[in-house]
């Protein structure tokens, strides 16, 4: 059962299939909610009122540092308040971040964006036996009057014109793309709208944006599902190798999970999808070529050409989205095989491109796209990470929801502390509570440089095959133990090799070390979630202040909504683009150096 | 006196030294010590003993492949002298990696092994073309094909290539092993190979059971 969560002041409604916590839902919603501990219940700054009061009572800590506010009313930590049914979120001004400047830039112009769509409201004299004039030309004629000449419609257009203007009684709202008339409305609408999706591999998230203002109205996520033929990109590209029905059914099946969310979105804000004026659609080169219906089987083979570099303007009808008549869909271009428009999405997002800083931007998934900003250039690379960071091949491992454990610290005595989302029992252990065991392990030696675990330690079992595995948790009330094995770590140490040897490479390619990096943003949920001295103490990331590493959410989500509203964001991306150098890292001689030394455990 | 010098050159190899190895070989050669010995107590004990540290959990990917690399380097100026002395050896093993992907480390780590367990190792490279195997098999006449992939969309090749091994009737004349991160032991059944290698030590004693050794 889904159900609504409005943010106020901001106004942004995220739709939700399942209970969450009010911090991830801000940040799957694009909404900026502090957090100096990273969600561990210590700062006390996600101060926010829920309504209705959630159902959990708040534990001790939660209670101290909510400072006589009183719960009943409503008053929690956005990271420990679970929601599960229609509720109001009122984030007050001292809660709110000021310099999450990517997800304010995103939401709010400071001008007003050039929007590729706009609405004329048409008040017209009705034809008559004296006068004749055919239906197009007679608002051709009303257009000229506002100064847009050479006015011309497409039959899909055409023929929505052809009813709104009778329905309306000669009172319309022209949708006008340029000159072209996309849209024809009875009366005036509620407001100009249009749709921005970050079609992502596993997750599909969808905007409802003004065009008027660039203001995002509704953001709603929904997992792909094209995950029924295959979890990750590859497998999705060998199923439609194996059956080109396949393709088309991959096709059909995201653009209908799209459509349902769109109109999802619209209802809430009294609107259909043939109000959606324009959409603006990015995703890794895969998801693109599969939604275009783009042949995919050279991505899927070296050396990995994706069809086109640039941007694509499609009718909406064409890829099978319901939108406005004639409403175009916008495809910015894709960098390269696996390095997409989401991913150029996130570097407009996060500024790429506009300073002489030394800037890494990694957007870490099953792939990781990496690129660097230095000495004029930008570099980029995509490395196979693997899934280790969502929890798949990790033996207890789990994505990101209630009773994973999020947190890890370890003491003296070798006993790990673990923070579960949620607060109950823990069940599994998601990407961050990975990347936190793994660097406190290291951190007191329970495994040595090259990852190896040492069976003597307290809380360390040799398990049948022979192999160490440490105890995070024990279990409780029924539930299991909760188990980090060697072959877990393994993954991990393969996931975070591949991933350093692609920034290692890049920094290498512009004659750069780590210490000249003066800022590493990273995109996705994992990198909003991510304890960056765990990272840099796992050598995920190279040794910079964790003070120069910043997450920005869905910064490709973003991205996408400046694309929708404003064509001058287009330019802007599609300069961008030509300037990225993409290096494909199978044929640098010498990776396996950079992956060896990747693996391998920084000293403690 | 030639005891500690291919003591030195395992060491050399299990801890990745490449230029020490290449370098400690050459010297060893010159000072006039059997290529076979070199070879057998120098080389190739450097490469088990690091396939055994990864076996028992001591040694993990990055310490394998850098002693893989020192295998190589050391087996430069070696394998010409091996040639020369008419070193026995289990037969030809041909590999390479599968048209369309360009992943090596794999490969190399096998190789290594399968030279270290007595093989002579033909290597192809990667992304090789169906007729280039074919073509391999006609003029090495190797006793094993080894065919690797790393992605799930190019083992799909394997079937392909097996299948023209049939047509040209070279089918029975070779064992075929199929091996890489996407495959299992259903794919190698499904695809009519002979044996699937999980990972490079397993590749290297399933070889040598079909070499009935």
């Amino acid at each position: 059962m889904s159900f609504i969560i409005e943010f106020e002041p901001i106004g942004i409604r995220l739709v939700c299939e399942e209970p969450v916590t009010v911090a991830a839902a801000a940040r799957q919603a694009g909404v900026a909610i502090r957090s100096l501990c990273g969600g561990k219940a210590s700062c006390g700054k996600c101060v926010v009122r829920v309504d209705p009061a959630p159902a959990s009572a708040p534990g001790e800590a939660e209670q101290e540092l909510l400072a006589g506010l009183d719960p009943a009313e409503g008053w929690r930590l956005a990271c420990r308040a679970v929601i599960a049914t229609e509720t109001r979120v009122y984030v007050p001004v001292d809660s709110q971040t000021e310099s999450q400047v990517i997800q304010t830039e995103g939401l709010e112009w400071r001008s007003a964006p050039q929007p590729p769509v706009r609405m004329l409201p048409l008040s017209l004299t009705p034809p008559s036996l004296d006068d004749q004039t055919s239906d197009l030309e007679r608002v051709a004629e009303a257009l000229r009057q506002e100064g847009v000449h050479d006015a011309w419609a497409g039959l899909p257009a055409l023929q929505a014109m052809r009813g709104a203007l009778r329905q309306g009684r000669w009172q319309i709202s022209v949708a006008l793309r340029g000159s072209e008339i996309v849209g024809a409305f009875p009366a005036r609408l509620p407001q100009a709208v249009g749709l921005a999706v970050d079609v992502g591999t596993t997750k599909v998230a969808c905007y409802l944006v003004s065009l008027e203002t660039g203001r995002t109205l509704s953001a709603a996520g929904v997992m792909n599902p094209q995950i029924a033929y295959g979890e990750d990109v590859m497998s999705r590209l060998e199923a439609a190798m194996v059956d080109p029905a396949n393709a088309d059914r991959m096709a059909h099946d995201v653009i209908e999970a799209i459509n349902g969310v769109a109109a999802e979105m619209c209802a809430a804000h009294g609107l259909a999808p043939e109000h959606l004026l324009e959409a603006c659609l990015v995703g890794n080169t895969a998801m693109h070529h599969l939604f275009a219906r783009l042949p995919t089987r050279p991505l899927a083979v070296a050396p990995f050409v994706p069809a086109l570099s640039s941007p694509l303007d499609v009718r909406a009808d064409r890829l099978g989205l319901r939108a406005a008549a004639g409403a175009r869909a916008h495809l910015p271009p894709p960098i390269a095989g696996f390095v997409g428009s989401d991913h150029l999405a996130f570097l407009l997002a996060a500024g790429f491109g506009e300073d002489g800083r030394v800037r890494l931007g990694l957007d870490i998934g099953t792939n990781t796209e990496i690129a660097l900003q230095a000495r004029g250039q930008i570099v980029s690379c995509s490395t196979a990470s693997g899934p280790a960071f969502e929890g798949a091949h990790i033996r207890h491992g789990m994505r990101a929801a209630l009773g994973a454990v999020e947190r890890v610290t370890i003491d003296d005595e070798g006993l790990a502390k673990c923070d579960v989302i949620g607060g109950g029992p823990a069940v599994g252990i998601c990407g961050s509570g990975i990347l936190d065991a793994v660097a406190e392990l290291r951190r007191t030696g329970i495994i040595n440089a090259r990852g190896r675990m040492d069976p003597d330690r307290p809380h360390v079992r040799l398990e049948e095959g022979g192999l160490p595995a440490y105890r995070l948790v024990r279990g409780s009330d029924g539930h299991r133990d909760v188990w980090l094995s060697q072959g877990d770590i393994d993954q991990v140490l393969l996931a975070k090799g591949a991933m350093r040897a692609g920034i290692d490479i890049l920094l290498g390619e512009l004659g750069l070390g780590p210490e000249a990096v003066d800022e590493i943003v990273i995109a996705g949920a994992f990198g909003s979630y991510l304890d960056p001295q765990s990272a840099v103490r796992l050598g995920l990331l190279p040794g910079v202040p964790p003070e120069r590493i910043h997450a920005v959410g869905n910064a490709a989500g973003t991205g996408a909504r400046m694309m929708l509203a404003s064509t001058e964001c287009r330019a802007r991306a599609q300069a961008l683009a030509r300037r990225i150098r993409y290096l494909e890292l199978t044929v640098v001689p010498g990776f396996n150096r950079y992956f060896a030394q990747g693996i391998r455990l920084p000293a403690v | 006196m030639s005891d500690a010098s291919v003591q030195a050159i395992c060491k050399a190899v299990t801890e990745g030294e490449d230029v020490q190895a290449r370098d400690l070989v050459t010297q060893a050669l010159a000072a006039g010590l059997a290529p076979l010995d070199v070879l057998n107590q120098g080389v190739v004990a450097g490469i088990t003993q690091a396939g055994e540290m990864w076996k028992a959990n001591k040694y993990f990917l990055p310490d394998v492949i850098l002693a893989a690399d020192a295998f190589k380097a050391a087996m430069e100026p070696l394998a010409p002298k091996l040639k020369q002395a008419g070193a026995p050896s289990r037969g030809k093993f041909v590999i390479g990696v599968v048209e369309g992907d360009m992943h090596d480390l794999g490969k190399s780590l096998v190789g290594a092994m399968l030279s270290s367990a007595g093989f002579d190792v033909v290597d192809l490279g990667i992304n090789v073309p169906q007729d280039k195997f074919l073509q391999a098999v006609r003029d090495q006449q190797p006793v094993i094909l080894g065919l690797g992939a790393y992605m799930s969309t190019t083992m799909l090749e394997m079937k392909g290539i097996i299948a023209e091994l049939q047509k040209q009737g070279l089918r029975s004349k070779v064992k075929v092993m199929v091996g890489g991160v996407p495959t299992s032991q259903e794919f190698a059944d499904e695809v009519g190979a002979d044996a699937w290698g999980k990972e490079a030590l397993e590749t290297m004693s399933k070889a040598l059971n079909l070499v009935g050794a």
